[in-house]
């Protein structure tokens, strides 16, 4: 017992014999190689966007000069703000489009998932396969005729369309990940509340909901970066600038100053900071959305 | 008790929505398959399976067939090790392990559009950042042309597999913390060394996790379309071209709608085929839980 | 306050018979519990009192209404759930009120009603908080004050002092009695533990796979079982059943001289029989039934012996220090009320008395 209270950095507590001995005096020097890896793997990670970040504070001139890593000559904000001024209405698009989808979204899943979990019917079952199922369909499968459904009806280069787009394409996963959070909370309360007078409307709304809170918060961060991020459905239905989300406005962007790598760049920083934002804030919350039986990336 | 009908009326909304503007598409993705309907105007007529035997003669597609067959095999391997590696060194570390936790994750925040910009930007020859660094490091002769018709598809992947590997790297840390401490304790009261315990605890163990990384890995990699759409848009050439990418580009470029639902429909079995024993792990889980 | 009357309740789940024709009253203000090993179908007799349960055949009637097609919340009782069932996102005064803020009552009234329950169950300090501020023991309070403020008919218990530790499970149990003895509401309490049962009730039903097996009284039930299972359920440690021979001069067991009997003539000589000894029954001396000693357990009031007769297991229980290992034999002798139950039915037959030889 000694052994190990003498030497607490030692990861094995067993006899001292030669492979122990060995263990211990390698842990120091393993250590520092594992850190040391560490930082280089973190380092190469990080390096896209740090290089981002550098080359869109600098001018053409520097960087051609100076190479593409040199700290900048002088910090030219402005193309920070050219960015922004020209992905404005981008923003401005994504931001209409992102917060109905979310919230209708989490709306019609919340209240699916419940059904789901926590009522007892005929082919419930066989639904949540469907769902289960229907969560993997690619976009592929759905773009052409969609696609023509939205010019049909008219509403080809509408908000609404790329929102009700929206909200089809991410009911599965949520549902998915809301029937398996409503899954994790006992259901007695459901029968203590219906002995409390609440009826079905009710339970859902003043008893489950509440609770499902942290599963609806990582949800939100969750389905917000990726409608934000979608690209395929604001190419393929919208015609104008005004309606266009903002991935696609980084890609006339990138037409547009082609080798203005700065700008480029200024621009690939305006439009990432939204997610990178909520991100940043809502770490917890996005890795937990991760983690409750994703599969999605 | 419950009237019979109030679980329909909470599945209601998601079922109008979905089945007006999600399934029944599904269903005439099949339909438009089987049509030489081009553009948006019109039904086309029934050609039966014409527009699939005109696409496994297809070099184009077939070329994409092939891009696609090679994302699928790097997705598998890289990000998953990768990821193992960093979720492993990444666990152990006491200091700032939250920092850099957040840059191993930010990848994820990015969408593909901007992760392609930055990529491209990073693969630009001579200026680029990755031929500056190759050349700061003394490495000129690594150099090639990144987005040429040799490299080309694999300085995709490895784009795609840096923001892979943020996500498989967040879904190995949970399984990792998963792992009850007393188990690895236990192990090594029983004598195992730090080797045994890694490889006949830990790693089992990470069984669940790798099994969401890997069903991950392979849907990103069969659909790959927004990312080649923004670095390459497939060229030069069509080199980089992959199945998803070549469906858009049928349909939303040449406008021939029936024969790029075939391609949709292909995507659609190939993504099926990889799922179905997933799926059916779901279906066995839920049949325990509500039993 | 009510009367409760299980009128031949049936309930099937598919192919699945798990009550068959169950039928007792409860009178108004009485303490039932409804005892039974798991399975036994207590808990979904008392759901079905509730209403969370179809009942598949026979009535329920509270307060003389046939409550069968009535929502919960219309037969006016209120449960405490075994895991509790508190909203974790209401503070207390409002998981207690939750039930009359759906009603619309008005916010003085539910404040007047809150502060008395929390008065009773001493939660005054604990209102503001969230249930999972609170230990085991003040969530069950809050359980219960759930039930109060609703001022039901009745009150169904569903096992819910299992979650609790041993120490707190009797306190709570003595409150809960309290409680009752206060407020005089009829009650339903289910309960695995025979000995919450017997501590609490007024009258206990006992049930096993699906049927009664007997009502009555804490006592009634250990004085008189009805048949082996009640005879082997009630009391602890449970009472010991040998197969015995009725002779001339008493009762047989096994090879061993016959235990002098008085008052069996009701007996048929040569009938086979089971006899039901309790543990406390027994007195030590140098003849009688040769006990092969297992274990000895002294816990300084009494020792506990365990061991065999006949290969049979057998408990006894001693006021006398004794004190045996492993291997060691006794003699015991019964010297209390022997329970006399029909071999092949189960069925008590009576009770005989040992002659006492001192």
């Amino acid at each position: 017992m000694t052994q190990i209270d003498t030497n607490t950095l030692s990861a094995s507590g067993s006899e001292p014999d030669r492979g122990s001995m060995f263990e211990r005096f390698e842990e120091p020097v393993v250590r520092s190689g594992q850190i040391g890896l560490l930082l280089l793997l973190a380092a190469i990670f990080f390096m896209p966007i740090f290089g981002s970040l550098l080359t869109s504070i600098r001018t053409i001139e520097d960087i051609t000069t100076n190479g593409s890593w040199a700290l900048p000559s002088s910090y030219e904000w402005e193309n920070l703000q050219i960015a922004f001024i020209k992905m404005l209405p981008f923003l401005k698009a994504s931001t209409i489009i992102t917060l109905p989808s979310v919230a209708g979204t989490l709306l019609v899943a919340t209240m699916a998932g419940y059904a789901l979990s926590r009522l007892r019917f005929q082919g419930r079952l066989w639904m949540f396969l469907v769902i289960v199922s229907l969560s993997f369909v690619p976009i592929h499968t759905q773009l052409i005729p969609v696609f023509r459904l939205i010019s049909e009806i008219g509403l080809h280069d509408t908000f609404i369309a790329q929102i009700i787009v929206h909200i089809m394409r991410h009911i599965p996963f949520a549902v998915l990940i809301m029937t398996n959070f409503f899954n994790t909370v006992p259901g007695e309360l459901r029968e203590a509340a219906r002995i409390d007078g609440a009826n079905e409307w009710t339970i859902f709304r003043r008893v489950y909901a509440p609770i499902a809170r942290p599963a609806i918060s990582a949800l939100v961060v969750l389905e917000f970066t990726w409608i934000w991020n979608d690209l395929l459905w604001g190419l393929v239905l919208t015609q104008g600038t005004g309606k266009k989300p903002v991935t696609v406005g980084i890609l006339s962007f990138q037409g547009e100053y082609e080798i203005a790598y700065n700008m480029v760049a200024s621009g690939a920083v305006i439009a990432a900071i939204p997610t990178l934002a909520v991100f940043l804030i809502f770490q917890k919350q996005f890795i937990r959305g991760m983690t409750m039986g994703s599969v999605k990336g | 008790m419950n009237a019979r009908y109030t679980p329909w009326l909470f599945l209601m909304p998601a079922i109008v929505i979905y089945g007006f503007f999600g399934a029944i598409p599904i269903l005439q993705t099949f339909y438009i398959s089987m049509t030489d309907q081009v553009g948006v105007a019109g039904a086309g007529n029934f050609v039966g399976l014409t527009n699939y035997i005109e696409l496994f003669q297809d070099e184009y597609f077939l070329n994409s067939l092939k891009n696609t067959g090679i994302w699928v095999a790097c997705f598998l391997v890289i990000p998953n090790t990768l990821a193992v590696i960093i979720a492993l060194l990444v666990k152990r570390t006491f200091w700032g392990a939250s920092i850099i936790k957040t840059v191993f994750f930010l990848p994820l925040a990015l969408s593909f559009a901007i992760v392609g910009v930055i990529w491209a930007w990073i693969y630009e020859p001579d200026v680029g950042l990755l031929d500056q660094l190759l050349i700061g490091l003394g490495l000129d002769v690594l150099i090639v042309e990144w987005l040429g018709p040799h490299a080309g598809n694999f300085s995709v992947i490895a784009a795609a597999a840096w923001r892979q590997t943020a996500f498989a790297t967040v879904i190995y840390l949970a399984g990792l913390s998963a792992i009850p401490q007393e188990l690895i304790e236990a192990a090594k009261v029983d004598g195992a060394t730090r080797r045994q315990v890694f490889f006949r605890i830990t790693l089992p163990l990470l069984k669940p996790a790798n099994t969401i990384a890997v069903s991950s890995a392979l849907i990103q990699a069969l659909l790959a379309t927004e990312i080649v759409l923004t670095m390459t848009r497939g060229g030069p050439f069509g080199m980089t071209e992959v199945v998803g990418y070549r469906m858009y580009m049928e349909t939303f470029w040449n406008y021939k709608f029936g024969y790029g639902a075939a391609i949709g429909v292909v995507v659609t079995i190939m993504t099926a085929t990889m799922v179905v024993p997933y799926v059916r792990r779901m279906a066995k889980a839920m049949e325990r839980e509500w039993s | 306050m009510a009367h409760v009357a299980i009128k031949d309740i049936y309930k099937n789940y598919g192919a699945v018979r798990a009550l068959k024709g169950i039928d007792f009253e409860i009178n108004d203000g009485e303490f039932v519990a409804l005892v039974g090993p798991s399975g036994c179908g207590k808990t979904t007799l008392l759901r079905m009192i509730a209403g969370l349960e179809d009942i598949t055949g026979g009535e329920i009637h509270i307060a003389g209404r046939v409550v069968n097609d009535l929502q919960p919340k219309a037969r006016d009782i209120a449960m405490v759930f075994q895991n509790y069932a508190l909203y974790p996102h209401m503070k207390v005064a409002d998981n207690m009120s939750f039930s009359m803020q759906l009603a619309g009552a008005p916010k003085d009234e539910i404040k007047t009603k809150v502060e008395e329950a929390a008065r009773i169950l001493n939660l005054e300090n604990y209102l503001d908080r969230y249930p999972r501020e609170l230990s085991g023991g003040q969530r069950q309070r809050v359980a219960m004050g759930r039930a109060i403020v609703r001022n039901p008919k009745v009150f169904l218990f569903d096992e819910p002092l299992s979650n609790l530790d041993a120490k707190l499970r009797v306190s709570m149990r003595a409150e809960i009695k309290a409680l009752h003895q206060r407020l005089g509401t009829t009650a339903v309490y289910v309960t695995h533990d025979q000995i919450e049962a017997m501590t609490m009730a007024d009258k206990i039903v006992v049930m096993s796979e699906g049927h009664v097996e007997q009502v009555g009284t804490p006592l009634e039930l250990y004085d008189e079982p009805q048949n082996l299972f009640v005879a082997a359920f009630i009391g602890s440690p449970s009472m010991n059943l040998m197969e015995a021979t009725v002779t001339e001069s008493g009762l047989k067991i096994g090879s061993f001289p016959e235990i002098a009997t008085q008052s069996y003539d009701w007996l048929p000589t040569g009938k086979e029989i089971v006899v039901g000894m309790r543990p406390y029954d027994f007195a030590i001396g140098d003849t009688g039934l040769k006990l092969d000693v297992s274990v000895t357990e002294p816990t300084g009031v009494e020792t506990q012996v365990a061991g065999h007769i006949e290969g049979k297991p057998v408990t006894c229980l001693f006021k006398e220090r004794v004190s045996g290992r492993y291997g060691d034999t006794m003699h015991v002798t019964p010297n209390g009320p022997l329970h006399v139950f029909d071999k092949e039915t189960g069925q008590r037959l009576g009770t005989a008395f040992t002659v006492t030889k001192h």
